[in-house]
């Protein structure tokens, strides 16, 4: 038997209603358990048969934490759960420091991509050397490449996605590889917001892969 | 990731592979203490029923170890090996606390304990955030099982009615050794006005196929099968203190001494609690075709079976 089946909350408070959408483990958990048997029939019948975890909890164990039991919880002969320190202690100050940065680049790569469609934000004869001589082009590449990114990577964070480690790591090199590319059309030298952007983009991915690192070390 | 195969003999005549259990208690609050220096959560758990008797279940979780110190109201009836959570049992103690009290009411919680741990520290907890509102609490399905890696039984903690104790009026008061021990805070409690302490009453637990209860199925474990008019299974219905657990099967089990060799049969099952269905899922039931002079029925999902050794 294999448990396919989320829970679905019925009517719920606010506040319940977001911790329930923003932490899946709520719904999602018992999807992780699937039964195996064996029954050998006859006159003396017998059965052999286990619970089995699917494995595609990792990540997530820790959510339970919020609304479970305040003891945690472990295997069923008595061995603690790996992540059980984790579960209580909830983010690392890296994944912290990361979704900040990666908030701080969406606000910004958001307002300056508006600011360059409307015109609030006037490049100069840079303008030329855009993709198309369009300001409004770049501006809208730069809300997708650095805006919708990190906040699709903060979302994946805040529902324990098993592959928002990897998104933050594509952030920060996404940022790098948009400088570069930036230098490429606008020309050489860089300007020094550029080397500040570069920089901030290669330290947000290496703060991603050092917490990707503590991720995978812990399964 | 696996628990241990169990096996059980039953008798032929009763074959069905589910059990289904059903338990209660009347009433739980818990909370994370974030930064004391020995424990790192507490529970309370109160029990008013023919079964278990009426008085508190007291818990208190370990830094660390993970392991727990039980404080049970003497003369309560509890099934010891229920409490395997955490880092297991580290102590188990009857005692006569000074005060135990923990009572949800349609305007909120009031709680009061008074104990002394097995270290000789008094333990005092006072919460009460009644203000004649009533509340609006929900259904929750705990997580508790979120975090077993080898589990034993599918289970199933429901909680018809849950909520957190709101921040608003008499501060709670969580005193150890003397000393305010702080709980743990969610974010916005301005802007929600809720602690991080959890309560719920009842607590509703159902138990699906909990290992070492074998072939004879639900009424080997106080379940009630009942079957169709062609003898198939059509669900198991357990009942305790006035909640009732089901496990239904969609279409109904096949008569298992019935599938001929190498034949298979699939269909759906959902489990539910007093009329709520929390999960379900898909089920396969096969015989193999044998070569191995044992007739099995496997439930494997579509595996390839081996012959039992």
């Amino acid at each position: 038997m294999d448990v396919d089946e989320r829970w679905a909350p019925g009517p719920l408070p606010p506040l319940m209603r977001v911790v329930t959408s923003l932490v899946p483990v709520f719904r999602r958990w018992p999807t992780t358990y699937r039964w195996r048997g064996r029954l050998r029939l006859g006159p003396e019948p017998a059965m052999e048969a286990r619970w089995e975890r699917t494995g595609t909890h990792r990540g997530r164990r820790r959510d339970a934490a919020l609304f479970g039991s305040a003891a945690p919880q472990v295997t069923a002969d008595g061995d603690a759960a790996p992540d059980a320190g984790r579960a209580a202690a909830g983010r690392s100050a890296t994944e912290w420091v990361i979704l900040g940065m990666e908030a701080l680049l969406a606000v910004a790569a958001v307002g300056g991509g508006v600011g360059m469609i409307s015109g609030a934000v006037d490049l100069g004869e840079a303008t030329s050397r855009l993709p198309f001589g369009s300001a409004a082009f770049g501006g809208w590449a730069l809300i997708a490449v650095n805006g919708v990114l990190p906040a699709a990577a903060i979302v994946a964070e805040l529902r324990r996605h098993h592959l928002a480690p990897y998104a933050h790591v594509g952030v920060g090199n996404a940022l790098a590889g948009w400088i570069v590319v930036q230098v490429g059309f606008l020309g050489w030298p860089p300007l020094p917001l550029q080397w500040g952007c570069f920089a901030y983009g290669l330290g947000l991915a290496g703060l991603a892969g050092l917490a990707l690192r503590q991720v995978r070390g812990s399964r | 990731m696996t628990s241990g195969l169990s096996r059980v003999d039953a008798p032929s005549e009763v074959v069905c592979p589910f059990t289904l259990r059903v338990d209660h208690v009347a009433a739980m609050l818990n909370m994370e203490l974030p930064d004391h220096p020995v424990y790192d959560g507490l529970e309370l758990q109160w029990f008013d029923d023919e079964d278990h008797g009426t008085g508190m279940l007291f818990f208190l979780s370990r830094r660390g170890s993970r392991q727990v110190d039980y404080y049970v109201q003497r003369g309560l009836r509890l099934d010891r090996g229920g409490y395997e959570i955490g880092g297991g049992i580290r102590s188990w103690n009857e005692v006569d606390f000074e005060v135990a009290r923990l009572a949800v009411a349609d305007d909120g919680v009031d709680a009061e304990l008074r104990v002394t741990d097995v270290d000789g520290r008094p333990v005092e907890l006072r919460i009460d955030d009644r203000d004649g509102r009533p509340r609006q609490p929900a259904g929750l399905l705990a997580p508790v099982s979120a975090g077993v890696q080898r589990p034993t039984s599918l289970m199933l903690v429901w909680m018809p009615r849950f909520d957190l104790v709101r921040n608003r009026g008499t501060r709670p008061v969580v005193r150890i050794d003397g000393e305010d021990v702080a709980f743990g805070r969610l974010p916005g409690a301005r802007l929600h006005g809720r602690h991080l302490i959890k309560y719920a009453a009842p607590l509703v637990i159902a138990e699906v196929n909990r290992t070492g209860e074998g072939a004879a199925g639900g009424a080997a474990a106080g379940g009630e099968i009942r079957r169709d008019a062609g003898g198939r299974v059509r669900e198991v219905v357990a009942r305790r203190a006035g909640h009732r657990a089901e496990l239904r099967l969609e279409p109904p089990l096949p008569v298992l001494d019935g599938l001929g060799d190498g034949s298979a049969a699939s269909g759906r099952w959902h489990v539910g609690v007093d009329g709520v269905r929390l999960t379900g899922g898909r089920g396969r039931w096969r015989q193999p075709t044998s070569t191995c002079g044992s007739r099995w029925t496997s439930t494997n999902g579509g595996r390839r079976d081996r012959c039992p050794r």
